[in-house]
């Protein structure tokens, strides 16, 4: 059997020259990526500011107690800036935003950078450990149900996930706490251990949190990651790969699950502020000091810098996964970045 | 037909094909008895028998739902799921690939046997370069290291014709045409020095003149590499072109077999000879000898055509589409726009659909501007449903949740005015049109052939009395006989309701049958149009000329083709296909 002789077939007229533009591509995508991320913080935290306006709520009230003159009233707004008019002060929010200065608590005078940067850790420890444990059961289990769709593994899945998505997370919390830390006391239900200081402990103390917080994720994924897979399983590309040699394992993890994956990884970009949603419950039900319980209590009390704080530091989370996923997708699928 | 028949018309065949002396190889691949059943039973493929020399190139010939594509994914293990190979044999050398496990399979798939398929671009993942799954292809049977994967896949893009190679190796899949992606495809196919290719319907839906260059490209590799070829398509003219023995399937079984030449001469089977008769009737050469002379234009003084189209231009962003056309089209005229992929025609009717809208140019319809219509007007304009069209996919273009007599009566209950029982009659007359059993109005496309598809598609078009019917590329995906069936019905249309129709195709040879005139669009513009017959006969413009030499010809490969032993002294005596044990 002869080789592949290298020269040109001279029968064969050669197809039209192809065009190319694709180095030029990947800036692009970040340019348009960048067009959506600054707009939507900029609208993001003028909303979070303009709230803050709208609720009317004063510093003095809180500062000076119900006994306070009008002079002293007029001192402490004078002293929080806020007889300057509004767009001097959002400028000026703006301005100490890009500084990393949020301000400082109307209720105890400490700077909200402080308090976020305090209780950021509790909650991105439970948010984070919940996205791994979710992207990662999630994956499993939807990888799983496709490539044996129609077992008792598959509808296992389906109807786990549809049990799943039906639950809220605090019903799922305390059912767990219930579990495993009541009956069998093996964990901690509530308080909250750094890492720094007991990692075993730390990890035994977000377990519950995190699980029930990454329920909603592992139904969500395993759900769409299996329509995806199965459809992506169906198409001619997979039969062409088979014809050509490669193994099963090759054709699922590189062929299938690229181009099957979109659907699955668009819904973790949606579930991600849910997350951070989700943090507010969860932190009251297992009294842990993160940034939900934060925000929920300085906004009971009126304490209008903290709330915008951890608001500004959710949308900057949301923003920043949204962009993670979305450059993920157009690295998976190009085909995202055609434009006509 | 019979196990019996079958095996007595194959006997005589083979035995006239004995002069030859014994082949002293064993054939490469053989099939005995193949059955291949569905999970109810039902059997689709029945008793298949048939063997393949070494360097011997088969085809296999049958409209769909014959078995031909079946019986090839059967010899690659590739049966859709729910079907299984319910007896019988496909030997490969020392294996028997029915009973081959996964390992078996391992060693012999995109090594020994390789296969290209119709729509090219769908085999190849859409999220990676095209060069970089010929390299992994590459490294996933021979081993080699990703720098010299890559040199080899830029020498095999190269020798499929795609001369520059660098530039192709980083296209996506939806870059390419479908030309290039069967190339592709091809230098994938080749790439491990099979023994065995197959390909089915490697040149379906290709634009007749990227179809010759496919073909000959497969021909070429084949003297080359001492492939074996086994060519499946439904298209008998294809099969003609390439090879040297034919067997031909209906209903899941061979009916004929035996060397090309002799198949084309003397057709035994009923089957194979409305195939030959079909492609006699309606093709190229049919042109001159079926129409009725065209009417002689200075006789009489046209009058007013239906259709007028002036001066339209279009363009999708800042590529222009069209480039100025004008078109007429008469009542009870068939009027045929040939062109390649891209050079504006499916544009064209969108733009009198009133979906694209024109840059310049108007569109006159029954002396009314069209193109001008906006909002209400448009809408009621639609709903006159003087207009109607039929587009290429029938498949798509069928709601799959409703049934027959649902889309079909949908036109007719948005017109209204009519009741329950005159719209079910409207139907059936309609499906009876056709020549579709009234009885399937209750069926969902899904549960339909792609050639009833296609004319309860004509069907729904018909049921609106319309006034013109415009169809882009009707036939293409139907296979022989189905195809005839709807050009027929397009004629009688013509002929007996006085439907003009706008007939959209890339090839010349399908529509040369029916048309009464001929556009040529080329790059957004018309370049040649006049009576069908006299553009085949005297065309005049280069691309024209292409056009016309691209069409497949019967004639072609039982003729003008020398004999294969004569043509390749050092492959084995070819041995006839002969069927099962007998």
């Amino acid at each position: 059997m002869s080789t592949v002789a290298v020269q040109p077939s001279s029968a064969v007229a050669p197809p039209a020259p192809v065009r190319r533009p694709r180095k030029a591509s990947r800036w692009q995508v970040l340019r348009s990526l960048a067009l959506i991320v600054v707009p939507v913080f900029v609208a993001a935290t003028l909303i979070t500011f303009l709230l803050g306006q709208a609720s009317g709520l004063d510093p003095a009230a809180g500062v000076a107690g119900d006994a306070a003159s009008p002079e002293m009233v007029a001192r402490i707004r004078h002293d929080f800036g806020l007889d300057r008019p509004v767009a001097i002060q959002y400028l000026a929010w703006m301005a100490g935003l890009a500084r990393g200065d949020f301000g400082v608590s109307w209720f105890n005078g400490v700077p909200v950078a402080h308090l976020i940067a305090q209780r950021l850790p509790i909650s991105l420890s439970v948010a984070g450990a919940a996205l791994v444990i979710g992207v990662v059961l999630g994956s499993v289990l939807g990888i799983a149900a496709a490539v044996r769709r129609g077992s008792w593994l598959d509808r296992g899945v389906t109807a786990f996930a549809s049990l799943a998505s039906a639950l809220p997370p605090f019903v799922v919390a305390i059912v767990l706490i219930l579990v495993f830390s009541l009956w069998l006391n093996l964990l901690p239900a509530a308080g909250y251990i750094p890492f720094s200081e007991d990692p075993a402990g730390w990890l035994r103390i977000i377990a519950i949190p995190a699980a029930a917080l990454s329920v909603d994720i592992v139904a969500d994924l395993s759900r769409q990651l299996r329509t995806g897979l199965v459809t992506a399983l169906s198409e001619n590309y997979v039969t062409g790969a088979v014809v050509r040699g490669l193994s099963p394992r090759r054709i699922l993890f590189v062929h299938v699950l690229r181009n099957g994956a979109g659907p699955a990884l668009s819904v973790l970009a949606l579930r991600v502020p849910m997350l951070i949603g989700g943090a507010v419950v969860t932190e009251t039900i297992f009294t842990m000091p993160g940034i939900g319980k934060m925000a929920a209590d300085s906004a009971l009390r009126g304490d209008v810098p903290v709330v915008q704080g951890t608001l500004v530091v959710s949308i900057l989370i949301v923003l920043a996964c949204n962009l993670v996923i979305n450059l993920l997708l157009g690295l998976l699928q190009p085909a995202t970045r055609r434009k006509d | 037909m019979n196990i019996a028949g079958n095996i007595v018309e194959f006997t005589g065949r083979t035995a006239a094909l004995r002069p030859r002396p014994a082949p002293s190889l064993p054939p490469l691949l053989s099939l005995r008895c193949l059955t291949i059943a569905d999970a109810g039973g039902q059997t689709l493929v029945d008793d298949v028998g048939f063997d393949v020399p070494r360097g011997g190139t088969i085809g296999i010939v049958g409209e769909s739902g014959s078995g031909k594509s079946l019986t090839c994914r059967a010899i690659l293990n590739l049966l859709p799921p729910g079907l299984r190979v319910a007896s019988g044999s496909i030997r490969y050398g020392d294996h028997d690939l029915t009973r081959l496990d996964r390992r078996g399979w391992q060693a012999l798939r995109g090594v020994d046997l390789a296969a290209v398929f119709q729509d090219p671009a769908s085999y190849l993942n859409p999220s990676i370069p095209v060069g970089k799954q010929l390299a992994e292809a590459l490294r996933a049977v021979s081993g080699l290291n990703s720098r010299a994967a890559h040199q080899r896949a830029l020498a095999l893009l190269r020798r499929v014709g795609l001369a520059d190679a660098e530039g192709v190796f980083n296209l996506y899949p939806f870059e390419l045409s479908g030309g290039m992606a069967q190339r592709v495809l091809i230098a994938i196919a080749i790439s491990a020095n099979p023994q065995l290719l197959i390909a089915d319907e490697a040149t379906t839906a290709l634009d007749v003149t990227v179809q010759a260059e496919v073909l000959a490209l497969l021909d070429e590799l084949r003297r080359e590499q001492g492939l074996t070829l086994i060519l499946v398509s439904h298209d008998l003219a294809v099969v003609a072109q390439v090879c040297d023995h034919v067997i031909v399937m209906q209903g899941g079984r061979i009916v004929e077999a035996g060397t090309t030449a002799q198949v084309l001469r003397s057709p035994a089977h009923a089957y194979t000879r409305s195939l030959v008769d079909n492609h006699a009737r309606y093709s190229i050469d049919a042109v001159g000898q079926s129409l009725p002379p065209a009417p002689d234009p200075a006789a009489a003084p046209a009058p007013r055509p239906l259709l007028e189209i002036t001066n339209l231009r279009a363009a999708y962003g800042n590529r222009a589409v069209l480039d100025g056309i004008d078109l007429t089209v008469q009542r009870g005229e068939i009027l045929g726009l040939i062109g390649e992929t891209g050079c504006g025609k499916t544009t064209v009717l969108r733009a009198i659909l009133g979906v694209v809208a024109p840059e310049t140019g108007t569109i006159h319809f029954n002396g009314q501007d069209i193109s001008a219509l906006r909002g209400r007007e448009l809408r009621r304009f639609r709903q006159s449903s003087q207009i109607q069209h039929a587009f290429q996919d029938p498949l798509r273009s069928l709601d799959p949740d409703l049934t027959v007599a649902g889309s079909i009566g949908e036109g007719l209950d948005i017109r209204g005015g009519i009741g329950a029982a005159e719209r079910a009659e409207r139907v059936a007359t309609a499906l009876a049109a056709v020549g579709l059993d009234p009885a399937l109005s209750v069926r969902l496309p899904r549960d339909l052939s792609g050639g009833q598809r296609q004319r309860v598609i004509i069907a729904r078009a018909l049921a609106m009395d319309p006034a013109i019917l415009l169809l882009d590329e009707p036939v293409s995906a139907l296979d022989a006989v189905n195809r005839i069936h709807v050009l027929e019905l397009m004629r009688r249309m013509a002929d007996e309701r006085g439907v003009a129709q706008v007939f959209i195709s890339h090839d010349l040879g399908s529509i040369a049958g029916i048309t009464d005139r001929v556009a040529v669009l080329h790059e957004g513009r018309i370049v040649e149009s006049g009576p069908t017959a006299d553009i085949i006969a005297n065309p005049a413009h280069p691309y024209t000329r292409r056009l016309v030499q691209s069409v497949l010809r019967l004639e072609d490969g039982a003729v003008s083709r020398p004999s294969p032993a004569e043509q390749n002294p050092p492959v084995p005596p070819q041995r006839a296909a002969i069927p099962g044990e007998n």
